[in-house]
């Protein structure tokens, strides 16, 4: 069957987005695949197609644990396959019943750390693996920003289950991180198939407000986003601020605002998906958990109230508005100091040798080696001495310090944000109208397209009316309508 | 977290047994105090509670000249603009109705599965195949299929039949409670009001609307352990059936059955200690079904009161002999018969069965 066939009949588009049909053609033909796609580029179709082509399993490795079942529901909504999550959030109990059926399962979502253990890498043993899939790839390369140790594990898995063949999906991978990326997971490049799109996104317009001081933020925002429309993302460095500015904002604006973070329970970040997906919310006010579990293509527009740590992060981040090719705006707001907080958690406090060493005989437990214990385990664990860990730890704090002036150098540019940008990721500037605030300082949501938001009735809510619309009763008669 | 003020009171009271009642922590002291102090309804109210944020909103509070700490941060007590600050928040929001309950169930598990079972019902009564069950753990999940499965087809009906009468029982106490509990339901084509929907919808706070949410999970579940419908048959288990612990419920009826304490002890496998905190426990939460006269002999009893002057609450413990345990036991006994005796019979509360 024709792939565009496929994806009118499953997924309900016309046309593949850039990038997607090389993706799936070279994937069924059985090649290892490396996909380097801007945020927004439908990387989730990428696995989810070929089950309808492919016999045997889909296992896809993913470094969100939080937000693994959300991708397993997402199949489930679709109807037509069966889809299981295996990671440390499983209980034991669950776990040995899960792997009792693994075999009824047609894709099945684990992290690296679990993917790891002996009795789950056995049972996949016992299955067909049609394709491995590899989420976030760029989490292997120790020149990446989010890297991730467990993710040296994969080149090991990856030969115990002989997938016939692997996909690796990415959204920024320079050319060093990619090559690096390929060599850490076992792959000679020379046979790997590269699909890379440009992370330029035209429809979005870029943009830096320069405040000096937090309150400022706020009441720039007060102001601007009544006017910006909706649905929208404001992305917040951690979870307790998230909750304030949400409950800010909807006091002050009369915006639906709800904060979303991974404190949030399972039924919490349901309501809030959903709720999100169906307009029922005018914007969130999100930590950087948001992402993954929402696919949602009409955001106007995504600010940034704290500065991210990388170019990388930001360029994933922002990536998420306009997804429906509308006009968008990226924002980060910038109060003088706001590189402080990035920089401190770049800093890893590494405890003493004989610490190490201690934790290494099993003479001290693993909350001894202090917030970052289970990197420093890991490493610990796979090999690495005590003594080699101050330098590898020094290397990746120095690269982080780079990756961190490389964004304040986004906040200070006054030549074309999109092009330092671009530059940054190793592609050629391309001019465009409308650009960013750089080539027009004085930039008005209506000059970019976007509308403000509508007002929303108040609801006559009535329980009796509720519940039986919500079981198909015509109120009262508990007949069907 | 500004509710919390509302748990204390001009006098003294242990800052330990408050936090300890909020997070569920059923230790004999803290039942003792929490009962003593009237908040018992609250008893694992706020479970996910941590004590260093705990003890940064005590810090906060005395800062702020809401509360006084003793010197060695025990006891705290509302000072007058504290006292104000506690009425002016009871008058401007919700007070919790249904805390009496709060021993049934695990509201977070409860809710979820309920949750999950009434979307299920919801999208097959819309004759919808696609969509996103609620993400529960495997086995709520497995549970609950299960369930769906064995029912037959006109189950939205039946569910309608058993909850209707709930809700409009539910309503009678307070219509925003039902509002709350029917537009926070996940079902066809919703997932339910966010909090500034429900906010708005009621005219209540962010901060009410957990109190809100508790209360209709309490009513609903003291409601469904007397159903015999399709909902009461899904979540009967997770519903307690007494309000002290299975074990300690053990070793009461036990007792009740005329055994003396060492022997249930032998029997049970249990140190004579553990038995006594059974008691103690059961006589906190179920008084009526405690015979205090028998646990303690009046001559004992005598005894504590010519040791100890004045009011049982008062008391400081001094252990006169080697047996400090055993006679801890009877001291606190003694406590508990003294405030047992001054409950009113005529307005019992469900934690008093």
């Amino acid at each position: 069957m024709r792939l565009t066939q496929l994806l009118q009949d499953h997924f309900g588009f016309d046309h593949f987005r850039p990038g997607q049909e090389e993706t799936l053609k070279a994937v069924l033909a059985g090649q290892d695949t490396l996909a380097i796609l801007p945020t927004g580029a439908g990387k989730s179709l990428l696995y989810q197609l070929p089950a309808y082509c492919l016999d045997g399993v889909i296992l896809v490795v993913s470094p969100l644990i939080a937000l693994m079942q959300d991708q397993a529901d997402r199949i489930a909504r679709q109807g037509d396959f069966r889809a299981v999550v295996l990671n440390s959030a499983v209980t034991a109990a669950d776990q040995r019943a899960i792997l009792a059926t693994l075999g009824d399962y047609h894709f099945i979502f684990t992290s690296p750390e679990t993917l790891g253990r002996g009795p789950i890498i056995g049972a996949l043993r016992q299955l067909q693996i049609s394709l491995l899939v590899i989420d976030e790839a760029h989490c292997v390369s120790e020149w990446g920003p989010d890297f991730r140790p467990e993710y040296l594990l994969l080149k090991e898995a990856r030969a115990a289950l002989r997938p016939s063949a692997t996909l690796m999906l990415t959204a920024t991978a320079p050319p060093r991180v990619a090559g690096d990326l390929l060599e850490k997971l076992g792959f000679n490049p020379s046979r790997v198939r590269t699909v890379r799109r440009s992370v330029n996104r035209e429809n979005i317009f870029l943009a830096v407000k320069q405040v000096e001081t937090a309150a400022e933020k706020r009441s720039y925002l007060r102001e601007l986003l009544p006017r910006l429309g909706a649905p929208g993302v404001i992305y917040l460095s951690s979870r307790k601020e998230a909750d304030q500015l949400a409950a800010w904002v909807s006091d002050q604006t009369g915006l639906r605002a709800a904060a979303y973070h991974a404190g949030l329970d399972a039924i919490g970040r349901y309501r809030l998906q959903t709720q999100f997906m169906h307009n029922e919310l005018d914007l969130i006010c999100a930590t950087s958990a948001f992402g993954m579990g929402v696919d949602k293509n009409d955001l106007r527009y995504v600010i940034h109230y704290h500065l991210p740590a990388s170019l990388a992060a930001y360029a994933q981040e922002l990536g998420r508005a306009g997804r429906d090719g509308q006009p968008a705006l990226a924002l980060l707001l910038y109060a003088p100091g706001d590189e402080s907080l990035p920089a401190l958690l770049n800093q890893v406090e590494l405890p003493s040798q004989a610490v190490l060493e201690r934790f290494l005989a099993g003479k001290l437990p693993l909350s001894a080696l202090g917030e970052r214990g289970s990197v420093i385990a890991f490493y610990l664990r796979h090999g690495y001495s005590p003594a080699r860990l101050p330098a590898l730890f020094a290397a990746q704090g120095k690269l982080a310090q780079q990756r961190l002036a490389k964004m304040v150098g986004y906040v200070k540019e006054r030549g074309c944000r999109r092009s330092y940008l671009l530059t940054a990721f190793g592609e050629p500037a391309h001019p465009q109208t409308p650009c960013c605030d750089c080539h027009q300082p004085d930039w008005q949501p209506a000059m970019l397209g976007l509308q403000p938001a509508a007002a929303h009735p108040r609801l006559q809510a009535d329980w009796r009316r509720q519940l039986a619309a919500l079981l198909k009763l015509a109120p009262g008669s508990g007949e069907d309508r | 977290m500004d509710f919390l003020l509302t748990l204390f009171d001009p006098q003294p009271r242990r800052v330990r047994v408050i936090e300890g009642v909020l997070t569920n922590k059923r230790t004999v002291t803290n039942l003792y105090w929490g009962r003593h102090y009237g908040l018992l309804t609250y008893l694992g109210a706020a479970h996910w509670l941590k004590r260093p944020a705990y003890d940064q909103w005590l810090a906060q509070q005395v800062a702020a000249g809401n509360l006084q700490l003793d010197e060695a941060g025990l006891f705290a007590r509302l000072t007058p603009t504290g006292l104000a600050r506690k009425q002016a928040w009871q008058e401007d929001h919700y007070r919790p109705r249904f805390g009496g309950w709060t021993w049934l169930v695990n509201q977070d598990r409860f809710a979820a599965r309920f949750l999950l079972a009434f979307q299920l019902v919801s999208e097959f009564a819309h004759h919808q195949r696609h969509y996103q069950p609620l993400s529960l753990p495997f086995g709520e999940r497995r549970r609950v299929r299960d369930w769906f499965l064995a029912q037959p087809a006109g189950i939205n009906r039946a569910v309608a039949a058993e909850l209707t009468p709930i809700l409009a029982k539910l309503s009678e106490s307070d219509e925003r409670l039902a509002l709350l509990f029917t537009y926070r339901l996940i079902g066809h084509r919703t997932a339910g009001w966010a909090a500034p929907q429900a906010q708005a919808a009621l005219g209540v706070t962010a901060a009410d609307l957990p109190w809100l949410e508790r209360d209709g999970w309490l009513f609903l579940a003291s409601r469904l352990r007397h159903s015999r419908g399709p909902l009461g048959n899904l979540l009967a288990p997770l519903i307690a059936d007494h309000p002290v612990a299975a074990s300690a419920h053990q070793t009461l009826a036990a007792i009740r059955g005329g055994r003396p304490l060492e022997a249930v002890a032998r029997t049970r496998h249990l140190k004579e200690s553990t038995v006594r905190e059974h008691l103690l426990q059961a006589a906190l939460l179920a008084p009526r079904e405690v015979d205090l006269a028998r646990l303690l002999p009046p001559a004992i009893e005598q005894e504590l009161h010519r040791r100890y002057p004045g009011p049982a609450s008062s008391w400081h413990f001094a252990p006169q002999s080697a047996a400090a345990g055993r006679e801890f036991y009877y001291f606190r006994l003694c406590q508990i018969k003294e405030e047992n005796d001054a409950l009113d019979p005529a307005t019992p509360g469900p934690l008093w069965l």
